[in-house]
């Protein structure tokens, strides 16, 4: 389908490109704001990363999905800006997350209410680096593949599992710490 | 087989962290913006494509001129007081900064090429 859109737009129909924005839209901005931590921020990379993608248009050489192209402009647009904001800061200190229980925080999480599981997980990615935060997104909300990851973040295949598994263990110990009250109530 | 459950847990709980653009005129605006762009895209186009025919005729006239070894000494006016030579030099000058300027103009705003950068972009 996105194909048929492209091929409709290189023809001169640009209106056609309103499917792409009505497409990807929402997690161009999950991604740009999981990097810059800012709505507007977030919305504003959103629209010039859509305009630089109907730009380039014709340079897309569709040997790649549109999303995987489309969403490196975003994260290239949203790098630049969180360097320019000097929003990349170092890691925090992660040195424990070998000895997390993940069933606990799966009991405690499943307890929840809609409301705070969102404001819980929030929380956590909020705590994590811009990296972390950027493959979750990618590798568990999107469900891109691993090739699709390296496509976008340009971060070696030989590494990036790696960088998945300890970006989750991050994510689960920070959770623990939150959930902890509601760990020792259960308990 | 822990880490595939691991794993199904964390796609569980992420995919409550998706958000949604609030901004129900976002598709409209992002629209409009593409339509400006190609109508100053348009226009560039045609207002290069039209210089370009603006001083090739006049560099053909001139040089037709030379050629043809015609003279406009005697005529009244200002214009009685330049020869050919230096006219045709003054208006080469001119059409070669006016050239110069809509090439480095039109250069400028059709920049549409997208870099990508290769570096490691997740360190300072």
């Amino acid at each position: 389908m996105d194909n048929l859109y492209i091929r409709k737009i290189l023809n001169g129909d640009y209106s056609g490109f309103s499917y792409f924005i009505d497409k990807y839209k929402d997690m161009a901005y999950s991604i740009a704001f999981r990097i810059l931590n800012d709505c507007e921020d977030a919305e504003e990379i959103v629209q010039d990363s859509f305009l630089k993608a109907f730009d380039s248009l014709k340079k897309f050489r569709q040997d790649s999905k549109f999303s995987t192209w489309f969403y490196r402009i975003v994260v290239n647009n949203a790098l630049t800006k969180a360097k320019r904001k000097k929003l990349i800061k170092k890691d925090n200190d992660f040195s424990k997350i070998e000895n997390i229980e993940v069933e606990k925080i799966e009991t405690v999480y499943s307890a929840l209410s809609q409301d705070d599981r969102k404001k819980y997980i929030n929380f956590a990615l909020d705590k994590l680096n811009i990296e972390d935060r950027l493959i979750l997104t990618l590798y568990y909300l999107n469900e891109n593949s691993l090739e699709e990851i390296v496509e976008i973040t340009n971060i070696k295949r030989e590494n990036l599992k790696m960088k998945i598994h300890r970006a989750r263990q991050k994510m689960y110990l920070i959770l623990e710490q939150e959930l902890k009250t509601e760990v020792k109530d259960l308990l | 087989m822990e880490n595939k459950k691991e794993e199904e847990f964390a796609k569980s709980i992420l995919s409550n962290s998706k958000l949604n653009i609030e901004n129900a005129d976002f598709n409209k605006v992002v629209m409009n913006k593409i339509r400006r762009k190609n109508r100053k895209k348009i226009l560039l186009h045609n207002l290069r494509n039209y210089s370009l025919i603006f001083v090739g005729i006049d560099l053909l006239i001139i040089t037709l001129l030379r050629l043809l070894n015609i003279r406009i000494t005697e005529m009244s006016g200002i214009i009685s007081k330049l020869s050919l030579e230096s006219m045709s030099a003054q208006l080469f000058l001119v059409y070669f900064v006016f050239l110069i300027v809509s090439i480095f103009i039109i250069v400028k705003f059709s920049e549409n090429g997208y870099l990508y950068s290769k570096t490691d972009r997740f360190t300072e």
